[in-house]
């Protein structure tokens, strides 16, 4: 740790020491129900103001899936024009994942497809990424439009071939 | 804090680089740091840099508001950019990103208060320990506003810094945003400010939707940030001022008109400042 006044205890748990310690564990209180409560959309904290709590929310929520929607664009336009709605559910109850926008993606999706028959287009997009997390090949099959998908990593490329073709 | 003449600049982006190669009259530019690794450093960056163009690497993550512990890998990829990239400093964020495991996923403003001071300087302090060169912090935009604050926004940036020796990234944008949302007066606010720390400045566009101005940098920079920019100038005389640009890019000639127009809000407010005697 950078500072000997900030450590970690023999648990891993942050503790914290010196003229500061009290002060530290006050702020990391008030900025852990902050963060928790913006994610959550409750908009109700004692001494704040309710309309600015909801507009940072909703800012907040929007930013993330713009962020989804840069590092992930294919999966993005195959959702389209449902994903913010079905965004804002799981934002509320999943913070943003620390590794970055693309795993956020990958953990809404995983959160999607728990909840809904996928369309074709975003199941496809879903299975690429798997592929480029784990390379193993996947093998969709669509009872509803009589499909076969075939997902693979080829080289550094994820390649994905669907019969019929479309 | 020994402040570096930088001149006109940019946020560099990949999406810019062209934009940015072709712009001849750049002193410098900023990069996001967890954007860049320091072993994989984009050509058109070393361009710049080869050709005199002054690189600054910009954090967002190291939470230096926060009460949790700064990360050590998070200042040495800073540290480790700015020694690649001989930068003359790096800046950061009087802010916190993150509480109680959990990532905001945005920069959100800290409590104005002495405790919270006494929390920030000892971060900034630890975290200038590891850095080869001078940092500067960042006031940033806020959407609300924590109950029971202690003082201004002016007298926290000053105690701020006053304790840490860090330089003052002044964000005019954020100043005059904040004005907007939350109440206040942007230009006396200005006056307040250790403008004698100041390291460079940011202006950015944002966008305004049911009454709320958000700093979204992804819209041409409004007129009233390009006043206040003039007023900072009437009054001291900033290193370096940039541009901020982070989405929905503009093309070539619009970014350049964009880049103008800063260069002609300094040069308005330096008239000034020159008329007034203070150069």
């Amino acid at each position: 740790m950078l500072s000997p006044k900030v450590m970690r205890d023999s648990h891993g748990q942050v503790a914290f020491n010196g003229t500061n310690g009290s002060s530290r564990q006050r702020l990391a209180r008030e900025q852990a129900t902050v963060v928790r409560a913006l994610h959550e959309g409750k908009t109700i904290l004692p001494g704040f103001d309710p309309d600015q709590l909801r507009v940072t929310a909703e800012a907040l929520t929007a930013k993330r899936l713009r962020s989804i929607t840069k590092a992930w664009p294919a999966f993005a336009a195959a959702m389209s024009p449902q994903i913010a709605a079905q965004f804002r559910q799981y934002a509320m109850t999943h913070p943003p994942q620390a590794a970055g926008p693309d795993e956020d993606g990958g953990h809404f999706a995983v959160w999607l497809s728990q909840r809904h028959s996928l369309p074709m287009r975003v199941r496809l997009e879903f299975e690429r990424w798997k592929v480029s997390k784990d390379g193993l090949p996947r093998v969709l099959l669509g009872l509803d439009g009589c499909w076969l998908a075939v997902i693979f990593r080829w080289g550094g490329d994820v390649r994905a071939f669907r019969l019929p073709r479309w | 804090m020994t402040q570096t003449s930088l001149g006109l600049g940019i946020g560099w982006r990949p999406e810019l680089a062209l934009d940015i190669a072709r712009r001849s009259d750049l002193g410098f530019v900023e990069i996001i740091a967890e954007n860049i690794g320091s072993d994989s450093i984009p050509e058109p960056l070393l361009e710049l840099k080869n050709r005199g163009v002054q690189i600054i690497p910009h954090g967002i993550s190291l939470s230096l508001g926060g009460a949790e512990p700064i990360a050590p890998d998070r200042v040495r990829h800073l540290a480790e950019l700015a020694t690649r990239l001989d930068s003359p400093l790096v800046s950061e964020h009087i802010a916190f990103v993150r509480a109680g495991g959990i990532e905001a996923g945005h920069l959100l403003p800290l409590p104005r208060t002495r405790a919270v001071i006494d929390v920030v300087v000892e971060n900034v302090r630890a975290v200038r320990n590891l850095l080869p060169v001078p940092m500067a912090l960042e006031n940033v935009a806020a959407l609300f506003a924590w109950p029971n604050g202690e003082m201004d926004e002016a007298k926290f940036l000053d105690d701020i810094l006053g304790q840490t020796g860090a330089g003052l990234l002044l964000d005019v944008a954020n100043l005059w945003a904040n004005a907007r949302n939350l109440g206040g007066d942007a230009v006396e606010l200005l006056r307040r400010l250790p403008l004698d720390r100041l390291a460079y400045v940011h202006v950015a566009g944002g966008e305004e939707r049911d009454g709320t101005y958000y700093d979204t940098h992804a819209a041409n920079v409004p007129e009233g940030v390009l006043r206040l920019l003039s007023e900072l100038c009437a009054r001291a005389d900033p290193p370096g001022v940039m541009l901020e640009r982070d989405d929905r890019f503009p093309g070539g000639a619009e970014l350049n008109r964009e880049l103008d127009a800063i260069a002609d809000a300094v040069a308005k407010g330096h008239a000034r400042f020159s008329r007034a005697g203070c150069i």
